[in-house]
């Protein structure tokens, strides 16, 4: 750590500052070095009551800085601030920079493309289905793939980064040591292995929603580009948008059914003027990306293609083209395609072995994308 | 003058000889009852005392002595009562002690001499049979099970007086006739899996988890039929073999289940308990254990609907007794067995509202879903085998004119691959697939080298633990048997892939 990072530890650590009363302290004192040398009369203006300033005066004992910032190294946890090398350019350049960020594995790099990957929590098949495909293509282009690493969409898409050996960064709203939703602490780890993950709590800080605004601002902050998959008229994947449009990002959303509520936002979005997705090629081409190799399937008949693709047997090929995205349950199909229960299942099984189906709950199989 | 009859008394579903003995000497007039007995047995002396008046025999006033032994079995119960009766009369000379020999007499009395029924017949006149006592006395509304066991003579009486009578002048009464109705009410069932229409992967799925005794697990919305299938789940076992419908039938008659027209249970159990069920109600217990659910389902079916609404410390109780096929219930005054192999059948909702992952109907976050599963008994799925989804049925599956498969047809199935698994497990302590232990596995299972490329694709495709995969195993070796062959195919293994245990665990392969 050089000389300088300990000091901005030690301050954005302190009790009762946050970033806003830091950033006014850095206004006057420039360094935390000169705000950890001022006397408790320079500093008192900054604090409403004495205990206050008592309490930020005893912060200077070192003591607890060094055992937090110890524990920090023992989990592996980075610091950065805003005057560090590695600090990501593009917070730079958003008009409510974090002052000090924690991140785990690597941070993005600042000359590669970089698109954000956000919608619902509660998303349908389509929208995971979408989301880890696009994920994935993108990681194949070798852009970065931002997300919050929550449920739903976002979730999908570092999967499906991390499927296309892309690079991906997810962006928490809790302390950097927080797994939450729980049920994506293997994603975490490989995250952590294979990506990164960053915050701008400190470790212990509990995933409170009225921190995820302030996540969602650097979600914005960190990509060039925002993708929104799916989302409802009302989500709070519009305050992504929001910070994103105010900070002067692209805006692409993929269009849905102007039936479906769940893709209503998104529709609202192109509407308004976003970009309409069909195709991963629209992003890589907007960005005048080189080397764009027009192979993606068209989703319009994207069963046959892949029947055709995969050479499939007979009945294998009447099972897979009476399937959808959305699930289906094993005795209609069965009934569908007026073969034995047998047959049935083992040619299922066979294509969720071959990765072009997969079985979404007990008994219920859906075609994969991608 | 001294006396002694013979009785039993019951100890789980296992009879206890119990002699009463009776001496009547001089002295102060007094009636005591010695040999550990329980409050109600020590109440009979009233009773017996009344009954006997009652019934026209007088006793002098004397020093009257009543022992049970031995005298280290508690006894409980108002099955005495006749009995003692029978020895205070034989002591005042009324009846010829040789007219006693190798008599066993059991029933409650009625102040006015009125024979009253008793609960646990059944595993009373076996003991009988099994121990050489040759002549049984019980009460007249008793008699249907009474007759059971052949090879006894059993009189049936419905008054003090009349036993009296019988003992003084020897043979007044008629033995009850021995009627067989085991093999006249067999397979008689007034369901049959035609009635279920449509829902082929289901009962496919019963047909194999029934064949290698598998238990199971049902996924689906509420309404889907989930009940109706498992009711009929008995329709497809092999009949019931002699042996095994007294195992039954001995268990009902300690619980009092059995009424004086049903005899021999006939038909294999279906148990049903709601999901609000105690600890001691479905694993057995009591001060005196009685069964509980699971012994009540022994050599049937135990049907657990709601399995998510089940006490988790309850369900997970049946743990060991399953494995043992038995439980053993230690009280203050010993221990209790009782058997238990049954085919355990649960059934749950996908999510809270039960019809995921129907998107235009559920609409439940992943969370709450989460939230839901985890109220399943982790170590207790680990002894279902196989699981299956079931979906409500649509207008045209119920109205569809298709003829169903009878349950007699699946039967016949279900009984060669039974068949086949008894030539393969004779002589040993197993019978069927689902008991193979893990460690035999690949002596049964045997796979060829486009089956094991197979089980490698699965194993990594499905991240399948080593658990489920001999699960999996053991399924495709009753799929195989089915099809009357030796060697598990690549079919086979692909069928029993459609019915593999969901992993729950955080979501796992379910959302």
């Amino acid at each position: 750590m050089m000389y300088q990072d300990k000091y901005w530890f030690w301050l954005l650590n302190a009790p009762g500052i946050t970033r806003q009363k830091a950033g006014k302290m850095l206004d006057v004192f420039r360094e935390p070095e000169y705000i950890y040398y001022a006397s408790s009369q320079e500093l008192a203006s900054f604090f409403k009551t004495d205990q206050q300033l008592e309490r930020f005066m005893e912060w200077k004992d070192l003591k607890e800085v060094n055992r937090l910032y110890e524990k920090n190294q023992s989990l592996n946890i980075q610091f950065c601030h805003y005057h560090s090398i590695n600090y990501p350019k593009k917070f730079k350049e958003i008009p409510d920079p974090p002052l000090g960020i924690y991140y785990k594995g690597t941070l993005p790099d600042d000359n590669q493309l970089s698109i954000a990957i956000i919608g619902a929590r509660n998303c349908t098949r389509y929208g995971k289905e979408m989301a880890e495909y696009f994920g994935k293509e993108l990681g194949k282009h070798n852009v970065q793939v931002v997300s919050g690493l929550a449920r739903g969409i976002d979730g999908c898409a570092h999967r499906g980064a991390l499927l296309g050996n892309g690079y991906t960064i997810g962006v928490l709203g809790g302390g950097i040591d927080q797994v939450y939703p729980k049920e994506n602490y293997h994603l975490f780890m490989e995250m952590e292995q294979r990506g990164g993950i960053i915050s701008e709590s400190n470790i212990g800080i509990k995933p409170y929603s009225s921190l995820f605004p302030e996540r969602n601002r650097l979600i914005a902050g960190l990509c060039d580009g925002i993708l929104v998959v799916e989302a409802m008229e009302k989500s709070g994947t519009f305050i992504t948008v929001d910070q994103g449009l105010d900070q002067g990002k692209d805006i692409f959303a993929i269009p849905g059914r102007i039936l479906d509520e769940k893709s209503a936002g998104c529709n609202r979005l192109i509407k308004l003027g976003a970009h309409m997705v069909t195709d991963v090629s629209d992003i890589l081409n907007y960005y005048h990306l080189s080397g764009v190799k027009d192979d993606n399937p068209n989703f319009c008949h994207y069963k046959e293609d892949v029947i055709e693709k995969m050479s499939l047997a007979p009945t294998d090929k009447m099972v897979y083209s009476c399937l959808q995205i959305e699930p289906k349950y094993l005795d209609d199909i069965i009934e569908e395609v007026n073969l034995a229960p047998q047959e049935v299942c083992k040619s299922l099984n066979h294509l969720v072995i071959l990765g072009i189906i997969t079985e979404i709950a007990c008994n219920y199989y859906g075609i994969k994308i991608g | 003058m001294y006396s002694k009859v013979l009785s039993c008394t019951l100890h789980g579903v296992e009879g206890r000889l119990i002699t009463v003995e009776c001496d009547v000497s001089d002295g102060l007039p007094m009636f005591n009852m010695v040999g550990f007995l329980a409050s109600e047995v020590r109440e009979s002396s009233d009773r017996v005392r009344t009954a006997v008046k009652n019934s026209g025999y007088r006793m002098k006033p004397q020093r009257v002595t009543i022992n049970l032994s031995p005298a280290d079995i508690r006894k409980e119960g108002a099955i005495f009562d006749l009995p003692i009766s029978i020895a205070l009369l034989s002591a005042f000379g009324y009846i010829p002690a040789d007219n006693l020999k190798s008599t066993l007499i059991i029933g409650e009395l009625s102040l006015n001499g009125d024979i009253r029924p008793v609960k646990g017949i059944l595993p009373i006149v076996d003991f009988a049979k099994k121990n050489n006592i040759n002549t049984v006395i019980l009460p007249f509304d008793n008699r249907t099970e009474g007759v059971i066991v052949p090879g006894l003579t059993v009189y049936a009486a419905k008054t003090l007086k009349e036993v009296v009578n019988h003992l003084m002048e020897s043979k007044l009464m008629k033995p009850v006739e021995y009627i067989d109705s085991f093999v006249d009410n067999m397979d008689c069932f007034d369901v049959d899996f035609a009635d279920v229409k449509g829902q082929q992967i289901i009962k496919r799925a019963m047909e194999i988890a029934v064949s290698g005794m598998h238990n199971i697990l049902m996924i689906g919305p509420p309404g889907a039929g989930k009940s109706m299938i498992a009711k009929r789940i008995p329709t497809i076992m092999p009949s019931l073999t002699y042996e095994e419908s007294i195992e039954i039938t001995k268990i009902y008659s300690v619980n009092g289940l059995i009424d004086s027209n049903t005899g021999l249970l006939v038909k294999r159990p279906f148990r049903t308990p709601h999901h609000s069920i105690t600890a001691a109600s479905l694993i057995g217990g009591g001060k005196v254990p009685k069964p509980g659910e699971i012994s009540l389902s022994h050599n049937g079916v135990l049907f657990l609907d709601e399995f998510l609404e089940f006490n988790k410390n309850t369900i997970e109780m049946m743990r060991q007794p399953m494995e043992d096929g038995e439980i053993t219930i230690s009280r203050l005054y010993g221990n209790y067995t009782f058997p238990c192999n049954f085919m355990l059948v649960a059934a749950m909702n996908p999510c809270p509202c039960g019809y995921f992952p129907d998107q235009s109907k559920c609409h439940c976050t992943s969370n709450e879903i989460h939230h839901y599963l985890n109220k399943i008994s982790y170590p207790m799925l680990d002894r279902i085998d196989m699981s299956v989804a079931i979906k409500k049925m649509e207008y045209h599956d119920l109205y569809q004119s298709k003829k169903q498969e009878t349950s007699k047809e699946i039967k016949q199935r279900v009984l060669k691959a039974i068949h086949m698994q008894n030539n393969r497990f004779a002589n040993l302590p197993i019978h069927f697939n689902s008991q193979i232990p893990d460690n035999l596995l690949n002596r049964w299972c045997y796979l060829g080298k486009k089956e094991e490329q197979l089980r490698k694709d699965i194993f990594e495709k499905y991240s399948m633990s080593a658990r489920g995969m001999n699960k999996l195993m053991k399924v495709a070796r009753t799929i195989a048997d089915l099809d009357e062959s030796e060697e598990i195919t690549t079919d086979h293994i692909w069928e029993a892939l459609s019915f593999r245990m969901m992993n729950f665990h955080n979501g796992g392969d379910f959302i």
